[in-house]
């Protein structure tokens, strides 16, 4: 099975992970484009191909899967990763909005719907669901989108942004993430896959252990600094694959 | 022998004031009493029409007050679709006078509404603005959560407009009678149930309205004495009348009604201003050409004409009224674009009811 991988600067874990692990999936071939954000953003179709505009976008492509730098339709599954298709997004709301049930607290009250439809248009509104709708102007392979991993459980971001722990709402933005994700896939027609809580520290938190040695998607493939929080390493990338894989193949063409 | 009618301008006789003229673009109808700035900001409010008024300021990059914006992340479809850009705050449409005295007594905390809970399929809706939450919410608490949250940001757009646009739309409404609170809609339209025994049906008269009118400059003007105010009346006729009568009848006299008010306040008060879209829309110089088929909906070079009428007066500078949405159609806009039928329109509901 022929399957494409698309993604901005987190498809570097994906990449070296499958490097790891792919003697395990023999009938499986997997091609990466990758470009950091957000070169990643410079695509569009042309003559039924996904092309990048923009040289050093090219450059990325090339390098990452090997000498390409077009997108066909024909690959049988094409895989997403990131491209602000993250749980940022909804923390971001999170900080500003409040559903039905928590109590008043100075943020905007939005009703359930609302609050649903927002978060929807969110993660609607990002270069993910663009690349997505680009793969669709070209064909109906399916299409799986892995989100952005959420950061390890070492930063400090989290707490010092939006307070989700100090609430008690972990749980509870970690379901609208789910929840929308699963809905816009339903809508949009692509399969979410969420990172399996073997893998986190919480429910919007990755385990610290995952952000060591992480690597960068660059042409030189430094490793990130020591206090990088947000991009996970290959072991995180080849415990993602060997969950995605075979539901990948599952999914109807 | 001289007549007094020798030295009068020709705007002042029909042949040469409207036959002749240019239905888009008649001369001398709209003389501004008092400048409007794109600094000066502006409140809106008022029937549907309203919706287009306001749109095509913000196109225009007058500063129009948004109380209540929209959460981040949410697109401007969606956004319209819950109530959000439409208005200075989320009020949804307010078609009569004591609705709006209401509204803003409201928000002042002097008048305390009833029956306003209106329920389907287990879900409550705010009857007073009954579109915002086209789903509803959960519960009365929760509702009256977000209603205390919703006065707080009207008071704001009351303390900080320096201009309130009100499109005057409709004299006839349904009240909750025990208390006198007046809804924009007819319960059982959008939810809730009508009783007779509780919900009883009026046609606000001429001194009805006018001393609503006066009341509500009265209550804003208390907190924000330089406000100032801009009235027009909606060219769209009544979707359906509860009056007995027939509903065009119905639809002379409301507009009659509506337009005789504003002209006797912008005559009697130096704050109040009247902007003849009405005129533009409606009159016999335009034919019917600006309404849709369905001879309600106005069509967008009506909407247009109107606001070139205003422009013309208060921003001669600018660019058309084409041009000017078409630079605001290259961004994500606020809300949807200019055909009527985007407009969020609760009367039009009671086309449903339409044998």
């Amino acid at each position: 099975m022929k399957v494409c991988v698309i993604g901005d600067s987190h498809l570097a874990a994906m990449k070296l992970g499958w490097e790891d692990m792919q003697a395990a999936f023999p009938d499986f071939t997997l091609t990466f484009f990758g470009a950091p954000f957000p070169l990643i953003e410079r695509l569009a179709v042309r003559n039924g191909t996904i092309v990048p505009t923009q040289w050093k976008t090219e450059v990325f492509f090339r390098h990452t899967s090997g000498g390409e730098a077009r997108i066909d339709g024909s690959y049988d599954r094409v895989l997403l990763c990131g491209m602000k298709f993250s749980i940022w997004r909804v923390l971001g709301v999170y900080k500003h909005c409040r559903a039905e049930d928590e109590k008043s607290d100075g943020r905007l009250p939005l009703s359930d719907p609302c609050y649903r439809r927002t978060l929807e248009d969110h993660l609607a509104d990002t270069t993910c669901i663009a690349t997505f709708k680009l793969l669709r102007e070209i064909g109906a392979t399916p299409v799986g989108i892995v989100p952005t991993p959420f950061p390890s459980e070492e930063s400090d971001m989290l707490e010092r942004r939006y307070q989700a722990r100090a609430r008690g709402d972990e749980a509870r933005v970690a379901q609208h993430f789910a929840d929308a994700a699963e809905t816009l896939g339903r809508r949009l027609g692509f399969a979410p896959y969420l990172a399996p809580a073997s893998l986190l520290a919480s429910p919007i938190a990755t385990k610290a252990a995952c952000a060591k040695d992480s690597v960068g998607l660059r042409l030189d493939s430094v490793p990130h600094a020591q206090d990088e929080h947000n991009h996970m390493n290959a072991a995180y990338g080849a415990a993602m694959l060997r969950g995605i894989l075979p539901a990948l193949a599952a999914q109807e063409a | 022998m001289r007549s007094p009618y020798e030295d009068l301008p020709p705007t002042a006789f029909w042949r040469t004031g409207v036959v002749g003229q240019a239905p888009d673009a008649i001369k001398g109808l709209y003389a501004k009493k008092f400048a409007i700035s794109r600094k000066t900001r502006i409140a809106t409010a008022g029937s549907c029409f309203a919706q287009h008024l306001a749109r095509h300021l913000r196109a225009r990059d007058f500063t129009l007050i948004d109380a209540e914006p929209p959460p981040p992340g949410l697109s401007a479809e969606s956004a319209a679709a819950f109530g959000y850009g439409i208005y200075s705050a989320r009020y949804g449409n307010i078609y009569t006078a004591r609705q709006l005295l209401q509204l803003a007594q409201s928000a002042r905390g002097t008048f305390t509404p009833s029956g306003i809970v209106w329920e389907k399929d287990g879900r409550c809706y705010d009857a007073l603005r009954p579109s915002v939450e086209p789903e509803g919410l959960s519960s009365r608490a929760v509702l009256a959560d977000h209603r205390a949250w919703h006065l707080k940001r009207v008071a704001e757009v009351l303390d900080k407009a320096e201009l309130f646009v009100f499109t005057m739309g409709l004299t006839e409404a349904w009240v909750h009678a025990p208390s006198g609170t007046v809804y924009p809609t007819a319960p059982g339209t959008i939810a809730g149930r009508y009783d007779p025994d509780i919900h009883r049906f009026h046609n606000f008269t001429f001194p009805e309205i006018h001393g609503d009118m006066t009341a509500f400059f009265a209550l804003a003007k208390a907190q924000n004495p330089k406000l100032r105010f801009l009235l027009t009346v909606s060219p769209v006729p009544m979707t359906a009348t509860a009056s007995g009568q027939h509903v065009l009848q119905a639809t002379t006299y409301t507009k009659s009604v509506l337009r005789a008010v504003a002209g006797q306040l912008a005559q009697e008060r130096d704050d109040v201003d009247y902007f003849p879209s009405y005129e533009i829309v409606t009159s016999a110089l335009a034919r019917g050409r600006f309404y849709e088929d369905n001879l309600r909906n106005v069509r967008p070079d009506g909407v247009e004409a109107a606001i070139a009428a205003f422009a013309a007066e208060h921003d001669p500078d600018a660019a058309s009224p084409v041009q000017a949405m078409q630079q605001e159609s290259a961004a994500p806009p606020p809300a949807p674009e200019s055909a009527e039928d985007d407009a969020i329109c609760e009367e039009i509901l009671l086309d449903a009811f339409a044998p």
